[in-house]
């Protein structure tokens, strides 16, 4: 009996090691660091064996989790400019949020990536948004660069509150009425929202100018986008906006003699033209109200001065944006407050403007 | 007679340990290697699956079942596949092994995916003792690598 069971305990450990996922082929331990991502986490395996060590490098899809701000005094430290630059960008504008600035040694995203040489997707995400809103305030924006802007869609709303009560009304009061005075109890506040659309387009060409070394260093990637843990901003480039901004950082490294020293943290946002719509309060099902909802829409002019065609697209399923922007932009912002009512919104597509002669 | 899914054709699968299994072609042929095959007319034969033991095909035909059914809400299919994989590492092993050999890619990248969660947030002695892997850094290999990306393993 005690034979026996020695027997079938040791079988059992053979069997254990003969199923060591160890024995899987390398091809198939790199789809599953694919699907890890996390850049920490690879980084740790890399500590496994040998093996794991020199699979790790090969990985194509990341996630690099930024968790902090970067203070050390290497020129790498990208981020901590960026940071600045925000500060002194939105210094008249909007106050921004204090950042934690830690003081042991840290790596920036670039050295970080320096480990990995086959990267197609990679995803950055920043500790928290970029902009301090006045509580219960909710922006959401959307960049798509290639070497600089090529949309961008903003989405604000000042407070969303909960009545009980359906006041039997109609889904929407004022329809575009523009709020002169500003800051007015209650009111839409033109100013704040000029204010949520230029710090959105500054966060959005700051981040897109931090990720240059990132792009150069990595001719690889396919697609990069960079969110934050809060989920208010995202910076999309494709495979063609990366090729695009390639091929315009090496024409600036030909001819930059001479403008050494220019104090540039940020990409140059190009002549826009901005499509504004607003809504000073919204009764959506369920009875919730929205106040002050915005919508910007903004899109590089061409050299001859009209506006580039095209719907723009803010959806496809990423960073939280789950429709495509063609529908309701009340679909965007059911997407944003993570509501499932989105094709129960009130409005209609009277309110679509992306497009529109 | 009209050719539904429950009358559709029955193909044989062979595994490695020489079990036969009748499996319906049109869930069969999720897997592309099967597929492939059925499409060059060489499916008639028990289609021999050297690669993949009985046990493990069950399994795997029982995965391509519920995924040929075209009543299976995608929210429905999430749910199911989340308790498909709450195996242990010996089954998770050999099902990857086999999607692979049969090339499924749902599944393999089910299991991945499942893989990956498991690795996630851990430790690498952690990870080790998961997949029984051994530790073949010499410990000043060890700290150097940990020393490099001191970031990592704090």
């Amino acid at each position: 009996m005690d034979h026996q069971l020695t027997e079938s305990e040791s079988e059992r450990q053979q069997q254990e090691q003969t199923d060591g996922f160890d024995r899987i082929p390398d091809p198939l331990i790199l789809l599953i660091f694919n699907s890890v991502s996390d850049i920490k986490t690879l980084i740790r395996c890399r500590a496994v064996s040998k093996r794991f060590n020199s699979l790790v490098p090969q990985a194509e899809s990341l996630l690099l989790k930024v968790d902090c701000v970067i203070s050390t005094e290497s020129d790498d430290s990208f981020l901590l400019t960026f940071f600045k630059s925000i500060v002194k960008s939105l210094h008249d504008l909007v106050s921004p949020k204090s950042f934690p600035i830690q003081t042991q040694p840290q790596k920036s995203p670039a050295q970080i990536l320096r480990g990995f040489d086959r990267i197609r997707n990679l995803d950055i995400e920043l500790p928290s948004g970029d902009l301090r809103l006045e509580k219960g305030a909710v922006i959401r924006w959307k960049a798509d660069f290639g070497r600089t802007l090529r949309s961008c869609v903003i989405l604000g709303i000042r407070a969303i509150k909960h009545s009980p009560e359906a006041d039997g009304e109609d889904g929407y009061g004022g329809g575009g009425e523009i709020d002169f005075a500003g800051d007015g109890a209650g009111g839409g506040g033109l100013k704040m929202r000029v204010v949520w659309t230029i710090s959105a387009l500054i966060a959005a060409s700051a981040r897109h100018y931090m990720l240059k070394e990132v792009i150069r260093e990595h001719r690889e990637i396919e697609r990069l986008v960079v969110r934050d843990r809060e989920g208010e901003g995202t910076v999309v480039m494709d495979k063609e906006g990366l090729r695009e901004c390639r091929e315009k950082d090496e024409e600036e490294a030909h001819d930059s003699e001479g403008r050494a020293g220019l104090d540039k943290s940020r990409t140059t946002v190009p002549a826009v033209r901005m499509r504004m719509r607003h809504e000073p309060w919204l009764e959506l099902k369920g009875g919730v109200r929205v106040e002050g909802a915005t919508l910007v829409v903004v899109r590089p002019m061409s050299k001859d001065g009209s506006e580039s065609k095209g719907y723009i697209e803010a959806g496809g399923g990423e960073g939280g944006w789950g429709v495509r922007f063609r529908g309701v932009w009340w679909g965007v912002w059911g997407c944003c407050t993570s509501t499932s009512q989105v094709s129960e919104l009130p409005l209609g597509n009277e309110l679509l403007l992306v497009g529109a002669p | 007679m009209s050719l539904s899914p429950s009358t559709s054709k029955m193909l044989s699968l062979k595994s490695s340990d020489g079990k036969v299994l009748e499996v319906e072609e049109h869930v069969a042929v999720l897997c592309e290697t099967i597929k492939s095959l059925v499409e060059d007319g060489c499916a008639d034969s028990p289609i021999p699956l050297a690669n993949v033991d009985g046990a493990t095909l069950g399994n795997v035909m029982e995965w391509c079942k519920k995924h040929a059914d075209q009543k299976a809400s995608a929210d429905d299919l999430e749910d199911w596949d989340a308790e498909f994989v709450e195996r242990d590492q010996g089954e998770l092993y050999h099902l990857i092994m086999a999607a692979n050999y049969l090339n499924i890619k749902g599944l393999l990248d089910l299991i991945c995916q499942k893989v990956a969660d498991m690795i996630k947030g851990k430790h690498p002695e952690k990870i080790r003792e998961i997949f029984n892997i051994e530790n073949d850094f010499t410990p000043e290999q060890q700290e150097q690598i940990r020393k490099d990306n001191s970031w990592a393993f704090e």
